[in-house]
């Protein structure tokens, strides 16, 4: 009882920031047609940048409130340089952003000179429920994830902006005729998406540590969280990373209790969630969670 | 205009690469030969990319999948069933690349819509899941890969790294570079084309889309492994990082960097990146930025210079070409002289 | 036997009606105009028409079949030629390769591989070409062409298989209307003439004269004065509503129509 307690718990700590990730890559890639492969290393960045406070030695807490603005800010630059250009260029814009990738995680890989790096948080440590310990980290990025989706859900709903965002989500062109300027849309959702990234970065950088392929191992995963829950929406892509952050680290769990550590790797269970998750998108290419118009 | 236009700028580029190729281990060093070898199969690398790519407007990061794939496929031949036969090694290697592309390219290809980002997606899940798998897959080596002891021989040349091994595999590249230009130029081509510039035409006009996009998908497929058996061979190594997304990168990166789109841009792309690491790689400081190097140069090239090297040399028309029927000169010198002593003079 | 009918069609856009209880009939050899001042629902009803739109009430048949909820790619197969708002040629490639890419379509891609039919449909493709005032600029690439031009071979690739030799037959009307009963075909075509010189609209009223003696053809226009001249059938819309329909005579001389196009400078 207290196993199942404890790996639910771990398994929802996994799709919370699976969660994060997945939200700025899909307003993304439903608000401008953006795929940016370059994302998973915005998350590594996020990272980077709370190892490089404690390297200097400022306070963890103002790293973690620090690097989703230092990537957001990033974002705005990588957008303004690139990504505008090939806007009309779906495919193209995947291949640039693969190649900025590539900059950035061969870039902190001399930073680091090809090592990885723990990171200390003085946050660590338990606390006991029910008999059973449950990790302060984790818990925090629980309660972050939630906070932050529950401010963007009002976001969107409630405020003149996320009003905009909306429509411009349901109907780009009729959006970009009614006057909303689509550039300064597009920086901040950039911007933000970017953000989401350096946030998520800097919430697991005590669990992962910073090392330069960081992000590649959330990348994949981010990417098919996204088509199948559904682009174009909110909620869609939010719970298809919650369906796919609880498949990984729910088989990898059940894989280390059931015995089949035996026959099987950790690789083979992910290659396996990947196949069935890979089936669905295709058979549902919209997403699971979008209802057909 | 009313006559067909004649392109003549990629025969003489042609030429001169060839003819560049064919001399220089005559006059290099012998560093020089065995260097220049590995780079020729990366040019294949970096043709099957443009197949999808150039061609057909396919991003796949699979190139490299298969790559390592052909590779693993040779190397594994050789170790466990001491097979050292090149002609059977050769078809086995071109064979998996067709079954696993024919497999995935089903998967991919036939069925749903918005294809094009979910196929650049799951070609880089493939070469990220086919690269962890192998990594820790204890039968192929796991990290440390497969080494190749034996030396296999053609035609009474042995495959070991040097001259003869060069103008080999110089000629393997020649031939593959015809096929696919055969195929490219042909009415095929031109449907690759139309795929490339506007998909939904071609399905309005009555065209099974799926079915050229899977075939080139399958062949650029078979021309990877090939490639990748080929370097194993003169590697007399293969492991899980060729299966990986750095050779799908080199394989992107060499193709848009000469000129994508041309073939003959592959090659020289491949050329000039290749030894522009041999020579500017004994410089330090270049040599630890060398990937980022790379990445900017690829950043640099899509977004200012979408044409690449070749884009300096040959024009956009003759890039895109022109696929109909061309009366030879000279039968329609000889169709005209017999059409005029035939009508008899004008009235 | 009309080729293309829609009844009682509605098309709501939130609160606003864009069409109210438009219907038409368009037979096959005609060609059938849809004007209208700004905004009186053309473009809507070509939609609708041709499968971008599906209407809120009312029913679409071509040809006997009911294509009300068809897909304009399922609408297609059936003869609806689809002609979208933005030319929709393969801009890259010459115009030859244009109608090369069209006519090689029912081919299997093996044949397609060994280049078979190359030499075959080359004579037919300079005849399309010069039917179509193309052979001139057979081997330009679609991007130099004037709109014009490029409205020519959209216009020829969508009806390439029904001209054959036309220039050159004697047929009758009768033996017209069976190839029309073999292979139905509707021609969308909206606003062809923007953007073309008084020259390039003749041969283009030429053009339309040409390929209407084996199909249907619905335009979209605004210059009255080339409706009038080659439409054997025009509907007026205005506001949504079929103000008045007739024949490019009565349309001239009907009080209704002069009244709605003189209230709007």
């Amino acid at each position: 009882m207290e196993f199942a307690l404890k790996m639910i718990f771990e398994v929802l700590s996994y799709a919370s920031i699976m969660v994060i990730i997945v939200l700025g890559l899909a307003v993304i890639i439903s608000m401008m047609d953006i795929v940016n492969i370059a994302h998973a290393e915005f998350v590594m960045l996020g990272a980077y940048w709370v190892y490089l406070m404690e390297l200097w030695q400022f306070p963890i807490w103002l790293a973690m409130m620090t690097a989703p603005l230092i990537v957001a800010l990033l974002g705005i630059i990588v957008e303004k340089t690139i990504f505008r250009r090939l806007y009309d260029n779906v495919i193209t814009g995947i291949l640039a952003s693969y190649a900025l990738a590539i900059v950035l995680r061969e870039g902190v890989r001399s930073l680091l000179q090809g090592k990885e790096y723990y990171v200390a948080v003085s946050y660590s440590g338990s606390i006991e429920v029910f008999g059973i310990q449950f990790s302060l980290w984790r818990m925090a990025i629980i309660t972050i994830t939630v906070i932050v989706i529950i401010f963007c859900y009002l976001l969107l709903t409630r405020t003149s902006v996320g009003l905009k965002v909306r429509g411009a989500l349901d109907n780009p062109s009729l959006a970009r005729t009614s006057g909303i300027s689509t550039t300064r849309l597009y920086s901040l959702t950039f911007a933000f998406g970017a953000g989401l990234a350096g946030l998520a970065g800097a919430m697991i950088v005590p669990l992962y540590g910073i090392s330069a392929d960081l992000g590649a191992r959330f990348l994949i995963q981010a990417f098919y969280s996204a088509l199948l829950g559904g682009i174009g929406g909110f909620i869609e892509p939010v719970l298809g990373a919650v369906v796919v952050g609880s498949s990984l680290s729910g088989f990898q769990w059940l894989r280390n209790i059931s015995g089949l550590d035996q026959f099987t790797s950790p690789v083979s269970i992910d290659v396996m969630v990947f196949l069935v998750i890979l089936i669905v998108v295709k058979l549902r290419p919209d997403g699971i969670f979008t209802s057909k118009q | 205009m009313k006559t067909v236009p004649r392109y003549h700028i990629t025969p003489i580029l042609e030429v001169v690469v060839l003819a560049m190729l064919l001399i220089t281990p005559l006059l290099a060093s012998r560093f020089i030969t065995i260097s220049l070898t590995p780079i020729l199969i990366l040019a294949m690398l970096a043709i099957s990319f443009d197949l999808c790519w150039g061609y057909t407007g396919i991003l796949s990061f699979g190139q490299g999948f298969f790559f390592g794939i052909g590779g693993y496929t040779v190397a594994l031949l050789i170790n466990k069933a001491q097979l050292l036969n090149f002609y059977a090694l050769s078809a086995a290697a071109i064979l998996s690349g067709i079954i696993i592309a024919g497999l995935f390219g089903v998967f991919l290809f036939f069925g749903s819509t918005r294809q094009g980002i979910f196929i650049a997606l799951s070609t880089l899940a493939l070469s990220y899941l086919g690269e962890r798998l192998f990594n820790g897959w204890f039968w192929v080596g796991a990290a440390n890969g497969q080494n190749i002891w034996e030396v296999v021989s053609v035609m009474g040349i042995e495959l070991n790294p040097g001259i003869s091994f060069y103008y080999f595999i110089l000629f393997l590249l020649a031939v593959t570079y015809l096929l696919c230009r055969f195929v490219v130029k042909s009415q095929l081509g031109l449907v690759l084309s139309g795929v490339r510039q506007n998909e939904e035409r071609l399905d309005f006009l009555g065209y099974r889309i799926q079915v050229p996009k899977f075939l080139i998908f399958v062949f650029a497929a078979a021309i990877a492994g090939f490639a990748g058996g080929l370097y194993s061979l003169h590697e007399a190594f293969v492991g899980p990082t060729y299966i990986g997304w750095v050779f799908s990168t080199f394989a992107a990166l060499y193709c848009i960097f000469g000129g994508s789109g041309t073939l003959i841009g592959p090659i020289i792309g491949t050329l000039a990146i290749e030894l522009g690491r041999l020579y500017l790689t004994d410089i330090e400081e270049i040599r630890a930025y060398w990937q980022i190097v790379l990445g900017l140069l690829m950043i640099g090239v899509i977004v200012f210079r979408p044409t690449g090297i070749v884009g300096f040399i040959i024009s956009e028309k003759e890039r895109i070409g022109y696929f109909g029927y061309k009366v030879s000169k000279w039968r329609f010198r000889k169709k005209w002289a017999q059409k005029a002593s035939m009508e008899g003079p004008k009235i | 036997m009309t080729l293309l009918e829609a009844n009682g069609v509605y098309k709501y856009f939130g609160s606003l009606y864009a069409l109210r209880d438009v219907s038409l009939e368009v037979e096959p050899n005609r060609i059938f105009g849809l004007i209208g001042p700004n905004g009186s629902g053309k473009t809507t009803l070509m939609k609708v028409i041709s499968g971008a739109h599906y209407p809120d009430k009312g029913t679409v048949r071509f040809n006997g079949t009911d294509i009300t909820r068809l897909s304009p790619h399922q609408r297609s197969r059936l003869g609806v030629s689809i002609k979208f708002q933005i030319t929709a040629v393969f801009e890259e490639l010459c115009v030859y390769d244009n109608l090369l890419i069209a006519k090689q379509a029912n081919q299997s891609s093996w044949k397609l591989l060994w280049s078979k039919s190359k030499r075959l449909l080359h004579d037919e493709i300079l005849n399309v070409l010069e039917q179509f005032h193309l052979r001139e600029r057979a081997y330009d690439r679609v991007s130099d062409l004037s709109h014009g031009e490029q409205q020519w071979l959209e216009i020829s690739m969508a009806t390439h298989d029904l001209i054959e030799n036309l220039k050159f037959s004697q047929q009758q009307s009768l033996e017209m209307s069976m190839v029309t009963a073999l292979k139905p075909r509707l021609l969308l075509l909206d606003e062809p003439t923007a953007g073309m010189s008084r020259e390039e609209r003749k041969t283009t009223g030429e053009i339309l004269q040409l390929v209407k003696r084996s199909c249907a053809i619905v335009i979209v226009e605004h210059d009255l004065d080339f409706i009038k001249d080659i439409c054997d059938q025009i509907t007026v819309l205005n506001n949504g509503e079929v103000l008045d329909e007739g024949t490019p005579a009565q349309i001239e001389s009907s009080e209704k129509v002069i009244e709605v196009y003189a209230s709007r400078v």
